[in-house]
């Protein structure tokens, strides 16, 4: 697995409000595997930290969707915990009130008893994007098909219960089988947007991504990243994507 | 394409609001449930403004620069109109204006409880900007004055998201017809496109609220029709955001409301993500 990841331009890495899980690919033999990738809205304060929660809990198998509304519950306490801490200002405080706000896509692959096949099961609220690749051929695009889908207010996850009432109809699933050799990319909305762009003008992007993921290097994606801005070929924002394909 | 800039630390943007401080602002206002003055209307309208405004930028790590802002007042004389620690300054950054109240008082909303119910709760209200209805109304004035003042920041900020003005009155103005004052500050530009002019009028009219209209058709005064004439178009984005919101707008659809806020035009702005569950 590899993992690319930059803040918006003219921000400081300390500033960047996406979150990824794993952290680094681990070689260790597990029944599941997780993926998670979460996308804190810019708009909103403390956003950084509750895409991590989302993130992490998601990546460790405690938010499935199944359980998906009872599982936010103690996040959200352990992110009041967390920002209740110390005083703040009365502009923060008065933000606080409206709640941090992330993205969330989740994937998990299990190999099945009965026929050995992968089966991978993904989740998602808001624009943060699985796609998957078997040979040359797009053959998932999850949760959004299209690059004018893209749009400044997706529906995202709140760390506020009342901002959450219609989150039920945002959550969005999705499953199938996976075949050895097919590859994985979890995309925030930025690159997600870039990649079904250049999809639908019939270019590959995963070339391009594979390249970058060949050699692991935060340097190279950000001079790759530097050029698609400076173009106007993707939007300035945090852009996160991980990368990995079925051995 | 005009409006596209993106606003950031590195390439702010600019809000100016005009005030009236004339003497007919000591009138009560038309909204129906209240006998207040049209003074403490827009006093508290430029309040939650700028609070909205400074919300808006406010961040974990505290207030970042996405906008400098100033009030401008017009009344027995035209000039800067912060009170407290910002006295006197025409522009100032959000993050010296979030630091620099000249108080904070605490008042209740009504919220609701995420069950079904409505809950009071006390919150901060900051005060940059008190009441006053003192002279005349010059218009005309004030906004050569905003000419000015944004020229100098263009010329400093060549290729920022253009400038908003909104300018709160009455409707009358003592100077003259403002048209052409209005019409050379909107075309104040920066390589994004001409400063944004909009308007809100308060008036002791009780006519219902108005707002974002495409034509003077069913507005209540010839202020209102002279103001809605004075107001820009709402840029493409804008208009986005506004549908986003319930609003009905359209290409033709002003910066002009009647007897209502404008703090919307806040939530308009564009400075990322903003989710549509946050309301």
């Amino acid at each position: 697995m590899c993992s690319l990841w930059l803040p918006k331009a003219g921000n400081q890495p300390h500033e960047y409000e996406d979150a990824f899980w794993p952290a680094r690919a681990s070689n260790r033999e597990v029944r599941v595997k997780r993926f998670a990738v979460a996308d804190g809205a810019t708009e909103a304060s403390f956003s950084g930290l509750w895409a991590q929660m989302l993130a992490r809990a998601c990546g460790r198998g405690k938010i499935r969707p199944e359980n998906f509304f009872a599982a936010l519950t103690p996040l959200q306490d352990a992110w009041w915990a967390e920002v209740g801490r110390i005083p703040l200002p009365w502009y923060a405080e008065e933000k606080l009130r409206s709640g941090a706000f992330s993205s969330l896509l989740g994937l998990s692959l299990k190999q099945r008893r009965q026929d050995g096949q992968v089966a991978w099961t993904a989740m998602a609220v808001g624009d943060t994007c699985l796609f998957i690749v078997r040979d040359h051929e797009l053959i998932t695009s999850f949760p959004i098909h299209a690059a004018e889908a893209f749009d400044n207010s997706p529906h995202l996850i709140s760390s506020v219960p009342a901002r959450n009432l219609a989150l039920d109809s945002a959550l969005c699933r999705e499953s199938g089988l996976a075949r050895a050799g097919d590859r994985f990319y979890l995309a925030t909305d930025a690159l997600a947007c870039w990649i079904l762009a250049r999809h639908e003008e019939g270019a590959e992007p995963w070339n391009v991504l594979d390249d970058l993921a060949r050699d692991d290097c935060q340097e190279r994606f950000a001079g790759w990243m530097a050029d698609e801005r400076r173009g106007h070929r993707i939007r300035n924002d945090d852009v996160t994507l991980l990368r990995f394909s079925l051995e | 394409m005009a409006y596209t800039a993106e606003i950031s630390r590195t390439n702010p943007s600019c809000f100016l609001f005009l005030i009236d401080q004339s003497g007919s602002m000591d009138d009560p206002s038309g909204s129906a449930e209240s006998q207040r003055k049209k003074a403490d209307g827009v006093a508290d309208a430029i309040n939650r403004l700028l609070q909205n405004l400074v919300i808006k930028c406010a961040k974990s790590e505290g207030v970042r620069d996405y906008y400098y802002a100033g009030v401008i007042g017009y009344g027995s004389n035209v000039g800067p109109a912060f009170a407290g620690a910002l006295a006197g300054k025409e522009l100032a950054s959000i993050s010296e204006i979030a630091e620099n109240p000249a108080r904070v008082e605490e008042r209740t909303k009504k919220v609701d409880d995420g069950a079904g119910g409505i809950l009071d709760q006390t919150v901060k209200f900051p005060i940059w900007f008190d009441a006053v209805a003192r002279g005349g109304t010059p218009m005309c004035e004030a906004l050569r004055r905003a000419e000015t003042i944004l020229s100098s920041w263009v010329s400093e900020h060549a290729d920022c998201f253009p400038p908003i003005v909104i300018n709160i009155t009455d409707g009358e103005s003592t100077d003259g017809d403002p048209s052409s004052a209005a019409e050379a500050l909107r075309r104040t530009a920066s390589s994004d496109g001409e400063t944004l002019l909009f308007n809100v009028h308060l008036s002791s009219h009780g006519a219902a609220p108005i707002e974002f209209p495409e034509s003077e058709t069913g507005l209540p005064d010839k202020y209102a029709e002279l103001l809605f004439r004075m107001s820009s178009l709402l840029p493409a984005y804008m208009q986005t955001a506004a549908r986003q919101e319930g609003y009905s707008v359209s290409d033709g659809s002003r910066g002009f409301v009647f007897n209502a806020d404008m703090v919307s035009v806040i939530r308009f702005l564009d400075i990322g993500t903003r989710p549509s569950n946050l309301r």
